[in-house]
């Protein structure tokens, strides 16, 4: 699709989504939307890292359930001002990152995805261990959200999403951008290169941390709680079938899974309490015929060798 | 020519997975449990009612969070039958108030929570309810609970267990009328008196996670404060099939009352089994565990006559009026099943909205608080009084022993009722004491 | 005499209890060429392994332009200027030729960290990849993906990804390997081009005797990881051991 057609489709979606508050007043619309922008927020993050740098990691869940509980505990326990909170969480967010870095620096492939599985689980663990400060299996209720009605979260929500995603696509292809999908394509050569690859994996480790800390920010402010399941490996896998759905490496393509997820999710459940399972059928026919995801299928009707350009 | 092959193999594949869905999709919507979304209130007038009464007003909204799909929709169902069968009580088989109908909606919360606060959205703003009632899962109410506050809407919780429902996390427009989580254990050796249990020795066995580890241990506290003495907490891994290590230790520690806090299929019967087996309780010590719901009583079958534990709710415990009509009328409506574990609870929820819908007058918020708090009625376990200072339903307690039905499975008899001025758990909503 | 660029001293290199190189000792000078020969199995590419820093020798040490290099990660021996070619193709596959070698040139740039600017903004680096892709005659191939290449193709984008890098001393591992006898020219005369320029200094694995005779300043024969001789071609072909290992005792060519 030529780039101005794609600017022209781009900002038409985004009149239409900010225009629905106006059109359509129903709350719960309105919540499932800014439902879809957080998790395409955290889809983008980790997209970065499957898509785009090639690293598997199976504990990403940590940065969007610690960011919940920690706006959870200081805002609701301790009475920060919700600013504090969101330094915190980001200084949290940073240490996290360090030592994910860390990890990707001892391990490679199979054992780092078992290693960053073991953290996430140990992170789920102490969730519902440490009664006193997470509540335990309950959660930590009370959260405030910082907006003051629905419909200025939702063109809050979708504005961060925009910007996420703007900020994302001009990371992958700066320069920096270029070295991360070139340790995706052959991790051993473009060391040899002469880049430091332990310094750019850093990098957009941290970048995608703290753009899943701020998914999960912004999901305790809807949700006023954080509770274990937002930190289960479960989580993990819920995110990475978005992306893989909708198509991983593309960026639009995570947005694209959380939509169809969640939109699947309400209206089948509506008609059969089976729905799960209709949809994991779903999900493998689609993997059958469009291992590219549901962003392949565009692709293929506007190009028919789809070149990886950029 | 083999990748031609492969490709009619995909198209195959294709078409039955498109059956497939299909057939699964028509048969979700034959089932007999109302599927979410759904205003259906099981058809007003029966035998039992009288004439259809006039409409005289808008009909009174009730939004009810349930567990229709997910890892806990057994207990979903359970909540589901027992709510509606308690409006029908209520409401004389009419369903209204006043003559206003009511009109019942149910919304699946997937046993997510963020699904539960979607869908308490929709009722509270889209559908603009005038009361909200349900769901099991203590982190969805602590999630809606300040939700329904902010608009001004009552919150019955019938099942959902957690003690800050009424404790820590507070306000107002929630209400409880289920049992929480300290009288359950309270329940669990409330049929000893204090003097009893002075000094006995007990074991505590949970599983190993924190769930068990926490539940054992407010046993043992419990134990401790009555002047009982713990000898040992012993707990075994998730998924141990053999106990017998642990089952050696107990015995030589020959305690009076072996306590558990028992989860999965391991716990529930292989462990009372082989207790059995081991000739554990042939020196005359009780084995102390909470009763649960059919399927527990089902998997736990013989193996389980004599336990002893606190009994949310069985219908062969307890003999009023409004059990009677619990068990009848949920087996008119729901296919001549029996009302099963929460049911015993979401109708008493539910006869407590009625109730305070008639005292108020309407559906005023304000009005329904004051009309519910210190509310004292008769309903399944005999008498309630939904305490003002924190809104926790006072209520009396069965522990339950399990029995041979007869037929080779399990059923549960009243070993004891704790009344209700048996409960002296303390108010913990903050400010209110 | 010139300087030396790099330097190999007292290598071994054991993997277990085989001896794989056993003290192999030598140098390049600044603009020398040298190729190395051997059998296969000989140790030829562990030796670029060891100097490239991708493995870690058993005991000796490697010298690039005066500096200890022995045991550092391979981008910073890349960052000193030695950069070096795979005898099995090493390429980014799903990216596009022009990719392949903007990447490369783009590595020896300072913005590289940069993540705000567009990658296009930087034409220096799609100058120097057009002009590399011009030399090892892959114009008009820029936007096919490398693993859509042809393998003689392919040999020549591992050249241009070596020669993007920039560094002024040249490992080549094997280029023409799995050519066919007409490719093989082609791809050698770029080879010779280089040299020409009296800018690189070059090490050279090779099989194919009669064209390395007359390019090289100096040739080194490995044979079962021992430097069996390091000497100018004539010195060479008259080496009795040399003769005897690997011309198969007697034949001179020439």
């Amino acid at each position: 699709m030529k780039t101005k057609n794609k600017l022209v489709l781009a900002l038409a979606l985004l009149a239409a989504v900010l225009v629905v508050p106006a059109l359509i007043g129903s709350s719960y619309i309105h919540s499932i939307i800014i439902t879809i922008c957080i998790y395409s927020i955290f889809a983008i993050s980790y997209d970065l890292l499957l898509g785009y740098t090639g690293i598997v990691s199976f504990g990403h869940t940590v940065y969007f359930g610690v960011a919940a509980y920690v706006v959870a505990f200081t805002t609701v326990k301790l009475h920060w001002p919700f600013l504090a909170a969101v330094g915190m969480v980001i200084v949290v967010c940073v240490a996290i990152s360090f030592i994910f870095s860390l990890v990707t620096l001892r391990t490679k492939n199979v054992y780092f995805s078992m290693v960053t599985m073991a953290i996430g689980q140990l992170f789920y663990v102490m969730s519902t261990k440490l009664y006193a400060i997470t509540g335990g299996d309950d959660g930590l209720p009370g959260v405030k959200s910082i907006f003051p009605n629905k419909t200025v979260f939702y063109i809050a929500a979708v504005l961060i999403l925009v910007c996420v995603y703007l900020f994302s696509k001009r990371l992958v292809n700066s320069p920096a951008g270029r070295v991360l999908q070139g340790v995706k394509e052959n991790d051993a050569r473009i060391g040899m290169l002469g880049y430091n690859t332990f310094k750019f994996k850093s990098i957009v480790i941290q970048i995608s941390g703290l753009l899943a800390g701020l998914a999960g920010i912004l999901y305790v402010n809807l949700n006023g709680i954080a509770t274990p399941s937002i930190l289960n490996s479960s989580m993990t896998l819920q995110i990475l079938f978005m992306v893989i759905l909708g198509g991983v490496g593309t960026l639009h393509g995570p947005v694209i899974g959380a939509a169809i997820m969640q939109i699947a999710s309400i209206v089948l459940s509506g008609f059969t309490t089976r729905w799960m399972l209709i949809f994991g059928i779903g999900f493998v026919v689609v993997m059958l015929f469009f291992p590219k995801g549901v962003a392949g299928v565009f692709d293929r009707f506007s190009q028919p060798n789809q070149l990886r350009k950029e | 020519m083999k990748s031609a092959m492969k490709k009619s193999y995909r198209y195959i594949a294709l078409v039955l997975a498109i059956l497939m869905i299909g057939a699964l999709a028509l048969a979700g919507c034959n089932k007999s449990e109302p599927a979410a979304g759904s205003s259906a209130a099981p058809a007003a007038g029966s035998s039992e009612a009288a004439e259809e009464p006039e409409v005289t007003g808008p009909p009174i909204k009730i939004g009810l969070l349930n567990e229709t799909s997910g890892a806990y929709e057994q207990w979903g169902k359970m909540e589901l039958q027992g709510f509606f069968s308690g409006l029908y009580y209520a409401t004389d088989g009419t369903m209204a108030i006043d003559g206003r109908p009511l009109e019942v909606i149910v919304e699946d919360t997937t046993c997510d929570v963020g699904v539960g606060v979607q869908k308490a959205t929709k009722l509270l703003e889209d559908d603009k309810v005038d009361i909200l009632s349900g769901t099991c899962i203590s982190s969805i109410a602590l999630a809606v609970m300040d939700m329904a506050a902010e608009k001004g809407v009552p919150y019955v919780i019938n099942c959902a267990a957690s003690d800050d429902i009424t404790g820590a996390n507070f306000n107002e427009y929630t209400f409880r009328t289920g049992r929480n989580l300290t009288m359950a254990a309270e329940a669990g050796l409330g049929f000893l008196n204090e003097d009893e249990i002075e000094g006995t020795t007990w074991v505590v066995l949970a599983p190993d996670y924190a769930g068990g580890r926490s539940g054992g241990e407010s046993l043992g506290a419990g134990v401790e404060a009555r002047g009982g003495k713990v000898l040992d907490y012993i707990y075994p891994p998730m998924d141990c099939t053999d106990f017998t290590s642990y089952i050696q230790k107990i015995k030589s520690l020959n305690p009076d009352y072996l306590c558990a806090a028992i989860v999965g299929n391991n716990f529930i019967v292989k462990f009372p089994q082989q207790l059995k087996e081991l000739g554990a309780l042939d020196n005359g010590m009780q084995y102390v565990t909470s009763i649960a719901d059919f399927d527990f009583l089902k998997t736990v079958g013989e193996a389980g006559i004599g336990q002893i534990g606190e009994a949310l709710y069985h219908y062969n415990c307890w003999d009023t009026p409004a059990n009677d009509a619990l068990i009848q009328i949920h087996q008119e409506l729901y296919n001549g099943e029996y009302p099963d574990f929460w049911a015993g609870e979401s109708f008493v929820g539910a006869q407590a909205i009625v109730l305070g819908i008639q005292k108020a007058g309407g559906t005023d918020g304000q009005a329904f608080i004051k009309a519910l708090e210190g509310l004292e009625f008769e309903s399944v376990k005999g008498t309630y009084i939904i305490r003002a200072e924190d809104h926790q339903a006072l209520q009396p307690m069965a522990v339950g022993r399990i029995i041979s039905d007869g037929n080779g499975g399990a059923t549960v008899e009243a070993a004891a009722i704790i009344p209700l001025e048996g409960m002296t758990f303390p108010v913990t909503a903050p400010g209110r004491a | 005499m010139s300087e030396e660029v790099l330097r190999v001293q007292n290598l071994k290199k054991s993997f277990g209890g085989i001896r794989v190189l056993e003290d192999v000792d030598f140098s390049l000078r600044k603009g020398e060429f040298k190729t190395i020969i051997g059998p296969n199995g000989a140790g030829k590419t562990t030796i670029y392994n060891i100097v490239s820093g991708v493995m870690k020798p058993t005991s000796g040490k490697i010298f690039c332009k005066g500096q200890d290099i022995t045991g550092l990660p391979p981008y910073k021996i890349a960052n000193l200027g030695l950069s070096r070619s795979f005898q099995i193709t090493n390429l980014f596959p799903d990216l596009t030729v022009l990719e392949n070698v903007r990447i490369a040139a783009q590595a020896k740039g300072k913005d590289s960290l940069k993540i705000l600017l567009d990658y296009k903004h930087f034409k220096n680096y799609f100058e120097t990849a057009n002009k590399i892709l011009t030399m090892v005659h892959l114009t008009g191939k820029e936007d096919l993906l490398a693993k859509d290449l042809s393998h003689a193709e392919k040999r020549k984008l591992e050249m241009g990804i070596l020669l993007a890098m920039g560094g002024d001393i040249l490992l080549f591992d094997e280029p023409t390997a799995g050519l066919s006898a007409e490719e093989v020219p082609e791809l050698f005369k770029i080879i010779e081009e280089i040299k020409d320029t009296k800018e690189k200094s070059i090490l050279l694995i090779e099989h194919k005797i009669n064209i390395i005779l007359g390019i090289s300043d100096t040739i080194a024969v490995l044979q079962n990881g021992v430097l069996i001789g390091d000497d100018t071609p004539e010195k060479i072909q008259q080496n009795q051991a040399v003769q005897d290992a690997y011309f198969g005792g007697g034949a001179v060519l020439g």
